[in-house]
This record gives C-alpha cells, structure tokens and sequence, in this order.
C-alpha cells in the first residue's frame, strides 16, 4: 500500500508541468525564475538539481515565476521523451540564481543555430507613472537585427544574446523586427499592449534560415509608481478672486474720480 | 485750463483700464506657462499580455480579453452636500510625471492607471481644479466643506450608480502629500478625491497644499 501511494505521487509528480521548486529554502534566500523555449521542434523536460521541474515543455512556451534557492543551480535540459534526468542531457548550465532577483533561463538557438541557455536577468525595478518598460532579447538563430515600433527603428543592432530595455508611455505598440539597417519585417508587425506599471520581455526566437522565428513574451507586472504630485490649481497660474482686488479696486475709483472730474470742468468750459 | 483737464480726463480713463487690465491677467505679470492637463479619451479597457503565449509572425494582438469584473469607467462625480456636480474624464500623467488634471476647472479626471470606482481593491482617484482666474470656481472649489459622512456619488458609463460616504478631509502640504498612499492599487476600495487649498505660492503659481477626502463604499 505504502509502495503504491509513493508510486501515484511519483506519477502525479511526472504529469506536473508547472516548474517547481527543488529543494525548500526561506523566502530571503530565493531567486524568482522564469523559463523561456525558443528551441523550435523540440519540446523538453526541464531538469533542477536533478529534479524534473517542467514535463513536455513546449518550444514558444514560457513558465514561471518560481522560487529556486539563491545560488549556482544547475539546470539540465532533456528530450521529452527521455526516461529520466540521468544521461547526457541535451543542454546544461549553471545559472546564478541572486538572492531576491528575479532572472529568465532562456532555451535557444545562438546567432549559429547551436542550441544554447542564456540566463538574463529581469529588470523589475519601478516604472515611472504613466511608463511601460520594454526589453527586448535576441535570442535567435539571425544576424543583427532592429526593432521596429510603428515602423521606426527603436532598438539599433542588436545581436544574439543580447537585449535592450526601453521606457515607454503606457499603450500599445505595433512592433516589428528587421534585419539591421532595414525596415522589411521578419518578425511582425505584431501588437503589443504595454500596460502602465508592467516591464514586457519580448524574446525573438526560432532560426530566420529555417522560417521558424517568432516571439515569446514574458509580462511582470506591478511595478508601479505613483504620479509626482496632483497639480490642481489654477491652470492658468492665477487663482480666481472674485471682485476686483482692494488695490486695484482704489486705482480704478481713483482713477475714475479724476477723469469725471476732469470731464466736469470740461463741460463747463 | 481745457489741457490740463483733457489730461486728468485721459489719465483718470488710463488708470482705469490699467487697473482692470492688471485684474484680468493677475497681478501684472503674465501667467507663467502651465503645461496643460490634456485629458485622454476613455480608453478601451486594456488586455493584459499573456504571459505564456508565442506570437507567430505577423500575429493578432498578443493579449487577453479584459477581466470580467472590471466596472466601467467613471462619467459623473456629485457631493450634494457641496453642491458639486461634474463630468468625469479619464486622465493620466502630465510631462512632470504628476496627476494630469483636466484643463476645464468644471471636470473631473480620474487617474486611469489606477484603481476604477466599483473595483474590489485600491484608491480610485478624482481631482478637479479648485478655481482659476480666467474660468472661475472650480467643481471642487468647496471640497475643503464636506464633512464625513456626506455622500457622494459615482455613476458610471453603463449607468451604474456607487455611493460612498466621506471618512476623512484633510488639507496636506504638497510636498507632503502621500502619494504612494492614496494612489495605492491594493487595499480596500476607496473613493479618494483631491483639489488644491492653502496659499496661493505667486512664484510657483501654484497653490501650497492639496485638499484629499477619502471615502468609502457606502452599505
């Protein structure tokens, strides 16, 4: 009986997809993980200090955030269709994983079409109030490439594995990716909705040779700010007062007063 | 004499239109230039970008249909106690990065990144003008009067009526004002109105202190 519930919660555990934590750790010493696939046609189990964490991990698929144990963790990558996590795997690494951080583990071809993991680190800092923060991540098999918002060149030759973070007014943008230097889409133009407060890490992944680009976004949100201040006086840099002023009240009788008089002696002239 | 009354009459004429003049643009100085608060049409309410998904090449918007449990936005604002009455707009941030308060002393804006009124959780914030030289008394001129326990009403574009009831009025200096607090996304819903009062600062020509009423769903 005993053998038998261990080997259902064996299975339970197989059928899980969600990543989960190896081993238990205090809040203070975990790292927040995501996962990104951008490996086409080869769905995966993800392997964490030798416990499977995702099970037929789907390429264009992300997962997370999970809490891993700060620290070096090593990673393993197999088929889907392996046994197990013993063997060669078909990928490994050893990501940092920082103390209260928060970092992606992306699966991916390099500029050569060699499968790869490049760990990134998230940056989940504050968004100014009204702002959106945009990083985009190469992390394809393609040369240099530009990133298109409504048609115009925001991000400039930019290569694989790298990325480049923009802070942008809240909305949304019709984002494209172009080889460096060119406006001609081979990503896009697809739309993009930034919200207020979120940071959107737009990974492009897939091979350009092989017709298998595409995007995998990965959205955080929360970080928010509040506006500066409520400046609701008068807008036009003048409170109202109703009435003249007594200052200007006096000018004006003063003023009036003279001119009758003088009109008076006038007349009578 | 004829020249020396011709000269007191156009002296005396002079200083009267001089004084009404310096009433109408304030103090005899032109008005510093006052970024204006443009308010933005009420926007779809927005997706947010699923956080699993792929897009393919030249995909459909990458998003998900909004929560259902999202109220509409906020059309009117009335607090019958002060007699005020006014349409709301939807508004974001200015250039500064502060609350955009709509240009017309007459609308409210309701900060859009925010809370809605009628959402479970988190500050839903109006503000008004409280007057303006060239417009005169704003919605929110007598903000500073409500008491707590007056009403006020919320209506919404579909029609939906809210009611809350005022908990706290108070008059902060702005830069005192607990922004972080009464711009909170989390939390109990409340309603949390503000406009300006204190001094009126002729260098900044901005007003001192800001006004802030609270108030909660009323049962």
């Amino acid at each position: 009986m005993r053998r038998l519930t261990l080997a259902l919660g064996g299975l339970l555990a197989a059928a899980a997809t969600t990543l989960v934590a190896a081993p238990a750790a205090t809040a203070q010493e975990t790292g927040s993980v995501y996962v990104v696939h951008g490996i086409p046609n080869t769905p995966v189990d993800v392997y964490v200090d030798g416990a499977r964490a995702l099970d037929d991990f789907a390429p264009g698929k992300s997962a997370g955030p999970v809490d891993l144990p700060a620290g070096a963790r090593q990673v393993a990558i197999f088929p889907a269709d392996a046994a197990d996590g013993s063997g060669s795997p078909l990928l490994s690494a050893t990501p940092e994983v920082p103390a209260g951080g928060n970092v992606t583990l992306v699966a991916h071809l390099d500029a050569g079409g060699k499968p790869t993991v490049t760990p990134f680190v998230n940056d989940v800092s504050a968004v100014p109030a009204g702002q959106a923060r945009v990083v985009v991540r190469h992390t394809a098999a393609a040369p240099a490439v530009d990133v298109l918002a409504g048609g115009t060149p925001v991000v400039n030759g930019l290569t694989n594995p790298n990325e480049e973070a923009l802070e942008v007014p809240a909305g949304t943008i019709s984002a494209a990716v172009a080889a460096a230097g060119t406006t001609d889409p081979v990503i896009g133009p697809a739309d993009l909705d930034l919200q207020e407060g979120t940071a959107t890490f737009v990974h492009a992944i897939g091979s350009l040779q092989d017709n298998t680009l595409g995007l995998v976004v990965v959205t955080i949100d929360g970080l928010h700010s509040s506006p500066s201040g409520v400046p609701s006086g008068a807008p036009s840099g003048a409170p109202f007062e109703p009435g003249l002023p007594a200052g200007l009240v006096l000018v004006a009788g003063a003023g009036a007063a003279l001119a009758g008089a003088s009109a008076y002696r006038l007349a009578r002239r | 004499m004829p020249r020396t009354a011709l000269t007191g009459l156009v002296t005396g004429l002079a200083l009267v239109v001089v004084a009404v003049l310096l009433w109408s643009v304030g103090a005899g100085t032109s008005p510093a230039p006052v970024p204006a608060a443009v308010p933005v049409p009420a926007a779809v309410p927005a997706a947010v970008i699923a956080p699993a998904s792929s897009a393919p090449l030249a995909a459909p918007p990458v998003g998900a249909p909004p929560a259902p449990a999202a109220p509409a936005q906020p059309a009117q604002v009335r607090i019958g106690t002060i007699a005020a009455a006014a349409p709301v707009v939807a508004v974001g941030v200015d250039e500064r990065g502060a609350m955009a308060v709509p240009e017309d002393v007459r609308t409210v804006g309701w900060y859009r990144f925010g809370s809605r009124p009628g959402s479970l959780s988190g500050s839903a914030v109006l503000s008004g003008h409280v007057d303006d030289r060239l417009q005169g008394r704003g919605v929110f001129a007598a903000l500073g009067d409500v008491e707590p326990g007056d009403l006020v009403e919320v209506e919404l574009t579909d029609g939906t009526r809210l009611g809350y009831r005022v908990r706290t009025v108070e008059q902060v200096a702005k830069d005192a004002l607990p922004a972080d607090e009464l711009f909170a996304r989390s939390g109990p819903p409340r309603l949390t109105l503000i406009t300006c009062g204190g001094d009126f600062d002729w260098t900044t020509r901005t007003h001192t202190e800001n006004v802030v009423v609270t108030a909660e769903p009323a049962r």
